[in-house]
């Protein structure tokens, strides 16, 4: 891996990073978010 | 890919509340609007599923609406369109007094709209697009400020013009670079919020739900290459101190924007033109009757027509509502609603369909079923519930299309990554160009249009054919069929048999008349087709027919009774065999005329044999060259009929069917249907749809033979209009047909987005070279989508004999 620059080791990380977040976001906080949702609807 | 463009919630479809009384359940169909793609449907579905006291919910991408059946103590309608409207989608509930005709008025006009607007947005950006590009060329080829275009295609489209441009206009080539990028960027600021605002606002809704549809896949391309392009133009230095070229794609931005709006406004007329057999039945009820009032005729609009009025219908015109005909006669086109190309004789007493045509003669008749419970409304209602309801292989395109977007995001992502640290030049416009083309050219539009425009085309074809298939579901199963099921009376023959022999012992108690005379009085108070044949032909023969003191149906076997002090008893061997009357004097007939296809019929009058009446019911004309097409498509034709083994094969013989079963009582069929069903058959059955609706409801697909006005309230998940069994082989083909073209448009949508997608990445470069431009790829994403719904549209045109 030495021919990797620090900018292209920015760049992996960050995907990583992005990717991870981008299936959180549109699969598991889905699903944390909506029980929350529902309570609060039933709440009115 | 659908588009719906902006503007609030619109009330196409009024909510329909079918309450079920034992289970306390309702279902209610609430217009849902701004829903583009497979992903938006998935989630709005999702959401209602969801929802406590809901069912089941079903959202069909096609139709814009959502059919909930739910639990009202539980959840109100209220609660449930705010549920949507949460998700980021349109809702509302529509007026409670709008017809089936203004509900589909409403859609068209909708549709109408949405096309005309997504038009002008497609061609205004062209437009830009085009400038954007001739504007954008002289900030190429070694500029000081600006790199090489980083969108191949753009790159090699620019570089064939440059000359000629430079010819044309080279003052473009004397104005500042900076001022150019500005202009630029104010167009395509223009394009995005103009004509793009509906893809940026839907993504936004979308987003704040963890939901990710065909426009955030859009809105990201676009606005990624946006705001590169923006930071490139106000702050190029940014750039250059770090080695990167400051690049601008703005006339990229304009051209995938315009040429995304071009495949929506082509994919919205086409999708207009699945429905066009259901505007046509709309478009056949006259919107105004010639009544009589006061002594005078009188034309009036026909919503104020009241049941029991007199209309008159005169030669060439089209009948205005349903009715019975009072006086006069004519030949009735009833070739829209039935398929039958023949017009139909009417006279006094006879009912008329609103909608057909009146060929020949005048007459007057009496208005009777009005507004939404005519003929022609149910109808519309029906194909409009078939067109907005989903097949099971829509699950499959379901599945794939609710993770499809954040797959392909991440997808963008590692195409990114992998691009800047492996390629050997300009890693980060490769980078970028290569991310942006992936986000852009998956489209989960195309799976989200391949099965329910097949629905919608096959459904209008079939309402042409005078067949009304009750959904996807029925569609589909009808193309699995193996084994097709067909009741003998008024299905494979006309059912209105008639009297062909009457037989006495060799020394008869009465004679033929009396007989006639005494078999006619007990059948008169019977329902059954042999009974009307027997009471028809006394009638013919102006014999007496006496009101029968008692009566007693045997339920396949006959009817007893008294008549006049008579005792009799009708029916078969068996019911002869229940009152011990030997039939064996007039058995070798009995047996001859069963031979020959007659039903033969014992009559026994106080306790002994008096003589046999044999009725022959004769084959309708298109029933053996329906036979026969079935078994050229390879499907087994069972018989089932209650009359005896010889009667029975004679009908099969002459009709060319291969398998009877005989001697069925009508709660037999279904124990039939049950046998052959667990011998792994998937089982049409083709009957009356009232007599044989248990059979029917039984059957994997049951369809019902429809006759005038009562189409509509047939059971069975398939109704023939033209009452003849070759609808049953139309219907059949033609959901074979429809299941293929479903086939290929999932095949299609699939492998495209399999190619495509990693195509976009760049899969070819280490090989081939080949890069997909981002153009390129917004080009393919619409033509994916037109190409699926075009080729649903063929079935329109498909010949299914």
């Amino acid at each position: 891996m030495n021919g990797i620059t620090g900018t292209e080791w920015a760049v992996i990380l960050g995907g990583i990073a992005a990717i991870g977040w981008v299936n959180w976001y549109f699969f598991l906080a889905q699903r944390t978010a909506r029980p929350a949702k529902t309570r609060a609807v039933r709440k009115q | 890919m659908a588009t719906a463009v902006g503007g609030p919630a619109r009330a196409a479809d009024r909510p329909r509340a079918a309450g079920d009384g034992a289970l306390g359940r309702e279902t209610i169909r609430i217009p849902v609007s701004g829903m583009t793609c497979a992903a938006c449907q998935s989630r709005v579905q999702r959401t209602l599923q969801k929802q406590p006291g809901v069912d089941d919910a079903s959202v069909n991408l096609m139709m814009a609406n959502a059919t909930v059946t739910y639990d009202p103590s539980a959840i109100s309608a209220d609660r449930l369109v705010e549920a949507i409207r949460e998700t980021g989608y349109g809702a509302e509930l529509a007026s409670a007094d709008q017809t089936a005709f203004e509900e589909q008025e409403a859609r068209d006009r909708e549709q109408e709209e949405e096309f005309r607007a997504l038009r002008l947005k497609a061609i205004v950006s062209g437009i830009a697009g085009l400038v954007a590009m001739l504007v954008s060329m002289p900030l190429m080829g070694g500029h000081a400020m600006h790199g090489p275009v980083a969108d191949p295609f753009m790159r090699w489209a620019m570089e064939s013009l440059t000359p000629a441009l430079r010819g044309a206009a080279p003052w473009l080539y004397a104005i500042p670079a900076p001022a150019l990028a500005y202009t630029l960027l104010v167009v395509t600021l223009g394009v995005m919020l103009w004509a793009g605002r509906h893809f940026y606002t839907r993504a936004w809704a979308a987003f704040r739900h963890h939901a990710a549809d065909m426009n955030t896949l859009v809105a990201v391309g676009t606005g990624a290459a946006f705001l590169y392009s923006l930071v490139a133009t106000v702050a190029p230095a940014f750039f250059v101190s770090r080695g990167v070229a400051p690049d601008v794609y703005y006339e990229a931005v304009i051209i995938i924007i315009a040429l995304i709006l071009t495949g929506n406004a082509f994919e919205a007329r086409a999708k207009r033109q699945t429905s066009n057999a259901l505007r046509a039945l709309v478009s056949l009820q006259p919107k105004t009757a010639r009544v009589v009032r006061d002594g005078a005729e009188v034309d009036v609009p026909v919503e104020t027509l009241v049941g029991g009025e007199t209309v008159v219908v005169r030669p060439g015109e089209r009948i205005p509502v349903d009715g019975q005909l009072l006086s006069g006669e004519s030949a009735v086109d009833e070739s829209m609603l039935t398929g039958e190309s023949l017009p139909v004789a009417k006279r006094a007493g006879d009912g008329v369909i609103g909608g057909t045509i009146n060929r020949t003669g005048a007459f007057r008749y009496r208005a009777t079923t009005l507004g939404s419970d005519s003929v022609l409304a149910r109808i519309v209602k029906l194909m409009r519930d078939a067109q907005g309801s989903r097949a099971p292989i829509q699950r499959l395109a379901d599945r794939i299309s609710g993770v499809f977007v954040p797959v392909v995001l991440s997808l963008a992502i590692a195409t990114f990554v992998l691009w800047f640290v492996a390629a050997d030049a300009a890693p980060a416009v490769r980078a970028f160009a290569a991310a942006v083309a992936v986000l852009i050219i998956a489209c989960p539009c195309a799976m989200g249009l391949a099965v329910p425009t097949a629905v919608m085309v096959a459904t209008g074809k079939g309402a042409e054919l005078g067949i009304l298939v009750k959904g996807g579901e029925a569609l589909q199963r009808a193309g699995d069929v193996g084994t097709v099921v067909l009741d003998k009376t008024g299905t494979v023959t006309e059912g209105r048999p008639t009297v062909t022999d009457v037989v006495l012992p060799h020394a008869p108690r009465i004679d033929e008349r009396r007989l006639l005379s005494l078999v006619a009085s007990l059948e008169a108070s019977s329902e059954h087709p042999l009974a009307d044949a027997i009471v028809r032909r006394a009638r013919e023969l102006d014999l007496a027919i006496d009101a029968a003191e008692s009566f007693a149906s045997a339920t396949g076997r006959g009817a007893t009774g008294v008549v006049g002090g008579t005792a009799l008893a009708v029916g078969n061997e068996a019911l002869m065999a229940e009152w011990a009357v030997d039939v064996s004097p007039l058995r070798d007939a009995a047996e001859r005329l069963a031979g020959e296809g007659k039903t033969p019929v014992y009559a026994a009058v106080d306790g002994a044999l008096a003589g046999l009446l044999a009725v022959a019911d004769p084959i309708k004309d298109g029933s053996r060259e329906a036979i026969a097409r079935l078994h050229r498509m390879g499907l087994e034709v069972v018989m089932l009929t209650g009359d005896n083994r010889r009667t029975a094969e004679a009908i099969a013989r002459e009709a060319g069917i291969d398998r009877v079963v005989a001697g069925v009582l009508p709660e037999g069929k279904v124990a039939e249907i049950v046998r052959l069903q667990s011998g792994g058959a998937v089982v049409a059955m083709v009957g009356d749809g009232i007599n044989d609706a248990p059979a029917l409801a039984q059957a994997d697909v049951g369809m019902a033979i429809g006759t005038g006005t009562d189409i509509a309230a047939e059971a069975g998940d398939v109704v023939l209009m033209r009452g003849d069994l070759r609808g049953a082989v139309d219907a059949i083909a033609l959901s074979r047909r429809t299941m293929r073209t479903m086939k290929q448009n999932l095949f299609w949508a699939f492998v495209y987005n399999v190619v495509g997608i990693p195509v976009a990445a760049g899969a070819l470069y280490p090989a081939l070279g080949i890069l997909l431009s981002p153009i390129l790829a917004s080009a393919a994403m619409a033509f994916s989508s037109v190409s699926v719904v075009t080729n649903s549209l063929r079935l329109r045109r498909a010949r299914l004999a």
